[in-house]
């Protein structure tokens, strides 16, 4: 087929929509793995066959090393401890990663005696099964202290230790470690190294280095060991001997505990997973959309082509052939430009997409190895399946054409038969996604209840262009001649334009949503923020040091934040202090509460509770219920009324707040103060502190500035939404400009014709471009309900279910018109190209050309 | 009211200048009707379009006069854009061999969509005119139709009501009748000349059929970008 130069331009955009197709789909592909794979081993730290670990019971009685100790020498040589901190890395005084990064020693030696004892047990070739199992034993020398990373992580922060670096540095990469959080006892004293980085291709390894726990306690001296892990092969029965063995012999204050799938965070990023998924396979169909058009457009142009084949005898299945094997091609070809093109990008977006993971979800990202053949089988599978779709319609309708002469179809009937079904597919689409939305709470199914729901909105546009323009027609004055002629025309376009405009559709109606919902969330987040952070300043420390005793000497107003970590019904709960102050009261923003006065008493009893969205929604509680738990103090069970039900975003965790008073200040642990002093306050404050060796700079932050850091990394958490939503509405226009240029050639007789009766080409160019927008305003204006009744599913229905927080939708008329503005340009940006090109045509070339 | 000065037109095809009208003059009364005859490919479209102002010569001047209007000579030939725009608007027009109608709006509207245009530059719109001469050419009952629920020859009929409804002082039609068979042809063009002497508009009928242009007050034969004959 030597076509192509007629056609070159639908197949540039057929190359380019799926391009951007199997791109963006391969991008969030490349991220999906890269972030699932970080967090599901997090816990196994490169070990296979761990199962259970040993952990304190309580805080107050940490694990020690005595005990670790006591344990081995009792013979349970599967026991190996990991002792685990976070910390930022510096060199000379400049911070290198903006994360922190977790830095976990391991007991390599007892480690490697234990696997060499399971597999002595299970084999005779015991190093290569050591060496199977745990391969990154084998990065490790004996020699020389390493710390094992993930050559992604290494890279980075080669990057940013010579993007930081003054001319005339050292060459040696040297890295220092800031302990203020974990450990202050050695404050002052010189930079602590960290050994060597190795790195290590791991899809478990994330932002860790891992290293041996001899190194490990060189760096952080003072730190406890975090667990034990039970390495073993051991499975059914005798894996159950062993843990009850070791159950026996357990001192009172540690725990054996199966290791968790970490199930709260599996969720969570499941959630983000399917949003971002979704979001991609809506930029995937729209893209579809656009190869539906340029297919036809192709057809289009080589209508004549077919016909001169069939009359030369060859069948129409060959030509059908040639044209399959042709678009298969072409999806390769758009294939590989695509997944190498999403490399890139994925590299591009991934601090921002793992900046959301962590300040959103708060889950650890690691950095993946895309399985290159894997994912390109994938997305060239996807995409093959789709574009095939969308070349079987419009051809299957070219190979009718082919094979008749083209029949007078009644038009007006044919008209109502599409309303109708329009109408009974809009109704059905409703019903199916409201009975979903209604009787169901499983995600990926109301994610489905959601694209159905759009699938409604479309039908009950295409349905209704035709009233709705008609509508418009009467209320033109019969003195615009042209305006009139044109808005009946639109209606002719709208039939012929109805996978463009459907195009458009879901991206205005999903562009709304998104926005609704992120500016309802910013809304909330930010007046939450604003209201919670009441006090003038906020400091973080974990150490050691009495930070109250240390305020009180300065004279400076400090509440203290209480944090006990407890197991509620088999999940995480977080049990925190809340002060009692009018301050603090006021503070509070509630999402239900009952009576204030009686609230606060109560509270102050140890009576009442307050509990957060996640865990009333999670446990379905509500106000008034009584909950039986633990006192953070005592540990007895105690009964409790929920009085109060607040916001808590971003939270991962279920919380409880209890008064100070419940809590034992002399055991008890907290990270947060918050304080309220004045300038002079501050500066006594900080001398206080200074003089206890604690170093404040990075870690005593006032509201202004917490607030602000809030703010900007909630904005950028929403870029890559923002992003899409852009790249979808571009890839709408281009679908609309697309249908243009199959249509230009439907209208050039009216244009010619109108010209010919004296109507200037720029009119006429004037008069198509409000054809098209009128269409895309009416798409807008069906879309903002749909648009805000998706918002409304996403903030109550999938909100609620991803992450047990809802908060109010707050529908900003701004907003709406902003995202209508914003549509229309990029319409008209899009397609006034054709549309000038079209109109650049000296009117006799059409005359000739017609007649 | 028409004088074609000398007028010559060529197009290169490849690299040679092809001469498809070369300093082809005469000129047209006022209430006239002429029939062009010729091969095809002689030109007769081009010239068409010359008078329509849809294209420009490459020398020579088309003088039109129209006592009615105003006393002094416009040289079709040398109008811009903006001129050949008004000029197509009100004084003249056209029927081509398709394509006449645009087939969104009803019958009725196609016929006075010239007539409003026209409305809005402050032009009386004469809708008695317009009902009278949808009658005169068979198409008032088929008023609310659309365009495409009319047989061609209905519809070439429409196109000439439409291209009479602003009462131009002259009526360009290129082969209106081409693709109709001859019975019908010959019907739809009788018709269309005897539209225009009892409406006094001149008429400039480009035809194929001998029969036809018998029809008309003065015959034109065009060969080798010349005039052949005149006769009538
Ligand atoms: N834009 C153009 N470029 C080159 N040749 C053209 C162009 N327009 C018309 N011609 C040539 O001019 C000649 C006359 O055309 P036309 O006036 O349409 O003839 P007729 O209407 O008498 O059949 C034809 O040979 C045609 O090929
Ligand atoms: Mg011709």
């Amino acid at each position: 087929m030597q076509s192509y130069k007629a056609t070159k331009f639908s197949v540039l955009m057929l190359i380019a929509s799926l391009i951007i197709a199997s791109c963006g789909l391969s991008t969030v592909l490349i991220i999906n793995a890269s972030a699932k794979q970080s967090y599901s081993n997090t816990n196994t730290l490169l070990i296979d066959n761990v199962q259970y670990q040993v952990l304190a019971e309580n805080p107050k009685t940490p694990l020690t090393k005595q005990d670790y100790v006591t344990l081995r020498r009792q013979g349970f040589s599967q026991l190996i401890a990991i002792a685990q901190s976070s910390a930022h890395i510096y060199q000379d005084d400049i911070r290198l990663s903006s994360r922190r990064v977790m830095i976990t020693g391991i007991d390599t030696v007892s480690l490697l005696g234990a696997l060499n004892d399971n597999s002595a047990q299970n084999s005779n070739n015991a190093n290569s099964t050591v060496n199977q199992s745990t391969p990154f034993l084998g990065a490790m020398p004996f020699s020389a202290p390493v710390g094992i990373v993930h050559p992604s992580l290494l890279k980075q922060l080669n990057d940013d230790a010579r993007s930081s670096r003054q001319v005339g540095g050292t060459n040696k990469l040297s890295i220092y470690i800031d302990r203020q959080s974990s450990d202050n006892s050695q404050q002052g004293a010189a930079t602590t190294f960290l050994p060597d980085l190795v790195s290590f291709e791991d899809p478990s390894l994330g932002n860790d280095v891992i290293t041996d726990i001899g190194e490990y306690f060189r760096l952080f001296p003072a730190s406890k060991l975090s667990s034990l892990l039970l390495v073993s092969d051991a499975s059914g029965e005798s894996l159950e001997q062993l843990v009850n063995m070791i159950k026996g012999y357990l001192p009172a204050h540690l725990t054996l505990m199966p290791l968790s799938n970490n199930n709260e965070q599996g969720e969570l990023t499941d959630s983000f997973h399917m949003n971002l998924l979704a979001m991609a396979l809506l930029m995937f169909v729209v893209c579809l959309f656009i190869v539906i058009n340029a297919v036809n457009l192709v057809i289009n142009a080589r209508m004549p082509w077919f016909k001169i084949c069939r009359q030369l005898g060859i069948s129409r299945y060959k030509i059908f052939i040639s044209q399959i094997v042709e678009i298969s091609l072409i999806t390769f070809i758009a294939c590989c430009l695509g997944i190498y093109a999403s490399i890139h990008l994925s590299n591009l977006v991934a601090p921002s997409i793992q900046a959301t993971l962590e300040g959103l979800y708060g889950v650890q990202v690691g950095y993946g190895s895309s399985a290159l053949v894997v994912l390109f089988v994938k997305v060239f599978g996807i995409s093959l399946c789709g574009s095939l779709l969308a070349t079987l319609a419009p051809f299957s309708i070219s190979n009718k054409s082919l094979s008749t002469t083209k029949s007078s179809d009644n038009f007006k009937q044919n008209e109502r038969m599409w309303y109708r079904t329009f109408w009974l597919l809009s109704v059905g689409f409703a019903l199916l996604a409201f009975s979903i939305l209604h009787f169901s709470s499983t995600l990926w199914l109301l994610l489905v209840a959601t694209a159905v729901l759009i699938l409604s909105g479309c039908s009950l546009l295409l349905a209704n262009y035709p009233q709705v323009i008609n509508g418009l027609y009467r209320l033109i004055p019969t003195r615009f001649v042209l305006l009139r002629l044109s808005t009946k025309q639109s209606i002719a376009l709208s039939g012929k334009t109805k996978v463009a405009c459907c195009a458009f559709f879901i991206a205005a109606t999903s562009n709304i949503g998104m926005n609704l919902m992120v500016d309802s969330f910013r809304g909330a987040t930010v007046n939450w923020l604003e209201s919670r952070l009441t006090t003038d300043y906020y400091l973080y420390y974990e150490g050691k040091e009495n930070i109250v005793a240390l305020a009180n000497t300065a004279d400076v107003e400090i509440y203290q934040r209480f944090e006990n970590t407890i197991s509620f019904r088999g999940q995480k709960l977080q049990q925190y202090s809340y002060p009692t102050t009018q301050q603090f009261k006021q503070a509070m923003v509630f999402y239900q509460l009952g009576n204030e006065d009686a609230l606060w008493q109560q509270f102050e009893a140890q009576e009442a509770i307050l509990v957060n969205q996640q865990f009333a929604f999670a446990f379905d509680y509500s106000l008034g219920d009584a909950v039986s738990m633990a006192n953070p103090a005592t540990g007895l069970m105690q009964s409790y009324s929920i009085r109060g039900i607040f916001y808590d975003f971003g939270n991962p965790s279920k919380q409880v707040l209890f008064p100070l008073s419940s809590f034992d200040s002399a055991i008890a642990k907290s990270s947060i103060y918050s304080i309220n002093t004045d300038e002079l306050g501050l500066e006594r404050f900080k001398i206080v502190l200074a003089g206890a060796n604690i170093d404040y700079e990075r870690s005593l932050l006032n509201s202004a500035e917490l607030l602000a850091i809030s703010k900007e990394t909630f904005d950028r958490t929403f870029v890559i939404t923002d992003g899409l939503n852009i790249v979808t509405l571009l890839v709408a226009a281009l679908s609309l400009a697309c249908a243009i240029v199959v249509l230009m050639n439907d209208v050039r007789p009216q244009n010619m014709l109108i010209r010919s009766l004296g109507v200037s080409a720029f009119k006429t160019q004037v008069l198509a471009l409000f054809q098209y927008l009128l269409l895309c305003l009416i798409a807008l204006i069906f879309a903002t309900p749909f648009g805000i009744l998706l918002s409304w599913v996403l903030i109550y229905d999938i909100n609620l279910t991803a992450f047990q927080w809802t908060y109010p939708l707050q529908i900003n008329f701004f907003k709406i018109a902003f995202i209508y503005a914003l549509s229309l340009a990029v319409v008209i940006v899009v397609i006034c190209i054709p549309i000038i090109r079209a109109g650049k045509r000296p009117l006799i070339e059409d005359i000739r050309w017609l007649n | 009211m028409l004088t074609i000065d000398a007028i010559s037109k060529s197009y290169l095809d490849g690299t040679v200048q092809q001469h498809i009208l070369s300093q082809l003059s005469f000129s047209i009364e006022s209430g006239v009707s002429v029939s062009i005859r010729g091969a095809s490919g002689s030109g007769k479209s081009t010239l068409l379009h010359l008078l329509a102002a849809l294209d420009t010569p490459d020398e020579g001047r088309i003088w039109f006069s129209d006592s009615t209007i105003q006393a002094s000579k416009l040289d079709i030939a040398s109008f811009s854009e903006a001129q050949a725009n008004a000029y197509r608007m009100s004084t003249i027009g056209i029927v081509f061999q398709k394509y006449n109608l645009i087939d969104v709006i009803s019958v009725k509207e196609n016929i006075f969509l010239p007539a409003k245009l026209n409305a809005q530059k402050g032009v009386p719109l004469d809708t008695d005119y317009i009902t009278k001469l949808m009658a005169d050419l068979g198409v008032l009952k088929h008023a609310d139709k659309l365009p495409h629920q009319l047989s061609g020859g209905e519809q070439q009929r429409v196109a000439i009501a439409r291209a009479l409804a602003h009462k131009p002082r002259l009526l360009l039609a290129d082969e209106p009748t081409g693709n109709l068979d001859s019975v019908n042809s010959e019907l739809v063009s009788s018709l269309l000349i005897d539209t225009c002497s009892k409406h006094n508009t001149t008429l400039i009928l480009v035809t194929h059929s001998e029969k036809v242009a018998a029809l008309t007050s003065q015959q034109v034969f065009l060969e080798q970008g010349r005039l052949v004959s005149t006769s009538g």
